[in-house]
């Protein structure tokens, strides 16, 4: 297992899927919770959009797909409240938008360079060092926006109408976390592919709100999935040779259904165990997150 | 309740264990070398040939594009990267035909592997071909002078790679892969001169074989699938037309083909070329538009399994390219 270590570039994938997996999931909670799971998808598709501006003009992928994401994110969150009563039509429009300019703008692209194929599926053989560091700013935007807006932004995810009594600045908290959102797909997007990248936001926080009680463990079962699933997906996806991408969705999908059916199993003892003990001291039924 | 979530967390546990136990069989069974050979990893058939040719038994070669797979659009997995990067010579085409290998060779600073451009120090023209102007010669020469400016503004890869569908400039192909090999294997340089002066002369012959079979012909402009006979073209003289651009990824616009036809129709082409690789489906919309036929003119990205099953090799496929053209060019 340890000799695929020897590659520099593999450590180069392996680090990058480690930022990816820590703060990915982390967006999806809020994402989820906040009835914008498909915003991840519509990010990706804005910031492949910025990826062919890159390749076009001579820039750095990586930076206009950034660029595309945040212009995106601003645009989704305006569009959310011009569209009130269809909150998703929002995503529909950005999503068509964006994917319909990156085929225009990369078919403008007479060389041949890297190909399309690999950003809508992702590519772990490239990931060079500009990548990692730029990851890591993100990294450490999306540390330094929750270690100090962690309880605004709890109540904006829970009750908005209560944040916005209470003071909390509802408009720019929710444009800042839609522009945090935009920056963590772009860096994601080059690795695990346009088509994935949504997938490691929302399913680790699908799993977590099935799991976990309380808001802070589901965001750290969140991480946990996604650390499983990275390293898994990319060990796997090197020793089989097959797509990264695609094994850590698949490696997602796998964890999901064997949660619901542990639980299920676990509910079902419970059940039985539970109805003695409620006789005995009145205790009521134990609710999760997910079940709210 | 506790127990819940622990159960939950256990078994994600367990799960990751069992899949990267899985992987850890697998992984092992990489092949190491053997018998002092060199290893060498090669992108696509082309540089596959000719590193064969050259090394002979000498050489454990590789082809990472498999056969009946179109390399324009390929792409290796951390698997290939991990073959290349425990080789002791990456031979590559170069001239930005496989668009990854810039980054992955970034990736490999370090390793021991030696990477060969075979395309190096062949001049190379400008490609993206524009189905506006058709005077090729008079163009070139533009290009000539403007390169440097143009490539200022970012048009990166706008190079034409194909540089292995001319029997000339593979001979510089197969000197630079000779070169590599034996400055790798200081022991054994004699047998690579060796061999590959034997094939140089096989290559030569083709080209002699092509300089008079062609020089006949009665029409001079043929129709291709994508711009790959850019350089066989004007080797020979001849004009070629092709219908998508340096990539068969790159489908002409309805305008493009409108004018492609009107094009073919007014140099009475008879006959429209297309690859083994890629969907025929454009080559044959064209034909059927003007009433032409079509036919297979081989640009030599890969060998399908049925061309391997032949026995057929470069030499073999340019052969039949150049009974193909004879046949079209004489309609």
């Amino acid at each position: 297992m340890l000799e695929m270590f020897q590659y520099g570039f593999l450590q180069n994938a392996f680090l990058a899927g480690i930022m990816i997996a820590l703060v990915a999931p982390v967006i999806g909670v809020y994402l989820v919770l906040r009835r914008q799971s498909l915003m991840a998808e519509t990010l990706s598709h804005v910031s492949l959009a910025g990826v062919a501006v890159g390749a076009l003009l001579g820039l750095y992928p990586m930076l206009t797909a950034m660029v595309a994401a945040l212009i995106g994110a601003v645009f989704v969150d305006t569009l959310r409240r011009s569209f009130k009563a269809y909150s998703e039509l929002s995503i529909a429009i950005l999503m068509s938008g964006g994917l319909a300019s990156a085929v225009v703008l990369m078919s403008l692209n007479k060389g041949v360079s890297r190909s399309f194929t690999s950003y809508l599926f992702g590519s772990i053989i490239a990931v060079s060092e500009t990548d990692l560091y730029v990851m890591g700013g993100v990294v450490a935007l999306v540390g330094l926006f929750f270690w100090f807006l962690w309880r605004p932004m709890y109540v904006l995810t829970f009750d908005e109408e209560t944040a916005q009594v209470s003071g909390v600045p509802v408009k720019l908290l929710s444009v800042s976390f839609s522009l945090l959102a935009g920056l963590v797909v772009a860096v994601s997007m080059p690795i695990i592919g346009v088509l994935l990248v949504s997938s490691l936001m929302t399913l680790p926080a699908s799993i977590a709100l099935r799991v976990s009680r309380g808001f802070a463990m589901t965001i750290f079962v969140a991480v946990l999935v996604g650390l499983t699933s990275v390293l898994g997906g990319l060990s796997a996806s090197y020793a089989l040779d097959i797509p990264p991408g695609g094994t850590i969705v698949l490696l997602l999908l796998a964890i999901l259904v064997v949660t619901l059916i542990v639980k299920r199993i676990v509910s079902m003892i419970q059940a039985r165990v539970g109805a003695e003990q409620d006789a005995e001291n009145g205790n009521g039924v134990v609710r999760t997150l997910g079940e709210r | 309740m506790q127990k819940k979530w622990k159960l939950a967390v256990g078994s994600l546990a367990a799960a990751s264990l069992l899949l990267t136990g899985c992987g850890d069989k697998l992984g092992t069974k990489e092949d190491k070398a053997s018998g002092g050979q060199i290893r060498v990893v090669t992108t696509f058939y082309p540089m596959y040939e000719f590193t064969k040719q050259v090394g002979g038994d000498f050489v454990d070669a590789t082809l990472l594009v498999p056969g009946g797979t179109e390399p324009h659009d390929w792409e290796p997995t951390a698997k290939d990267v991990a073959r290349i990067a425990d080789a002791d010579l990456f031979v590559y085409n170069g001239a930005g035909f496989e668009g990854w290998v810039e980054d992955v060779l970034h990736n490999l600073e370090g390793a021991k592997v030696k990477p060969v451009e075979a395309s190096a120090g062949i001049e190379l023209i400008e490609g993206g071909h524009d189905h506006d102007e058709h005077e090729g010669e008079k163009k070139e020469e533009e290009h000539k002078e403007g390169e440097h400016k143009e490539e200022a503004h970012g048009e990166k890869g706008a190079h034409d790679p194909h540089v292995w569908t001319d029997p000339v400039l593979v001979q510089k192909e197969v000197e630079n892969i000779a070169a590599a090999l034996a400055e790798l294997d200081q022991a054994r340089a004699a047998e690579y001169k060796k061999n590959a002066d034997a094939y140089l002369a096989k290559l030569k012959a083709l080209d002699e074989k092509y300089k008079a079979e062609l020089a006949s012909s009665k029409s001079k402009e043929f129709v291709t699938a994508h711009e790959s006979f850019a350089y066989l073209a004007k080797r020979y003289g001849l004009t070629q037309e092709p219908i998508s651009g340096l990539s068969p990824e790159q489908e002409p616009s309805a305008a493009q083909m409108a004018e492609i036809v009107a094009w073919a129709k007014e140099h009475q082409v008879k006959t429209i070329f297309f690859e083994t690789l890629v969907s025929p489906k454009v080559a044959e919309a064209v034909a059927r538009e003007m009433g032409a036929k079509t036919a297979v003119l081989n640009p030599l990205e890969g060998l399908t399994e049925e061309e391997q099953a032949k026995g057929l090799d470069y030499i073999g496929v340019m052969e039949q390219n150049l009974e193909a053209l004879k046949k079209a060019l004489n309609e």
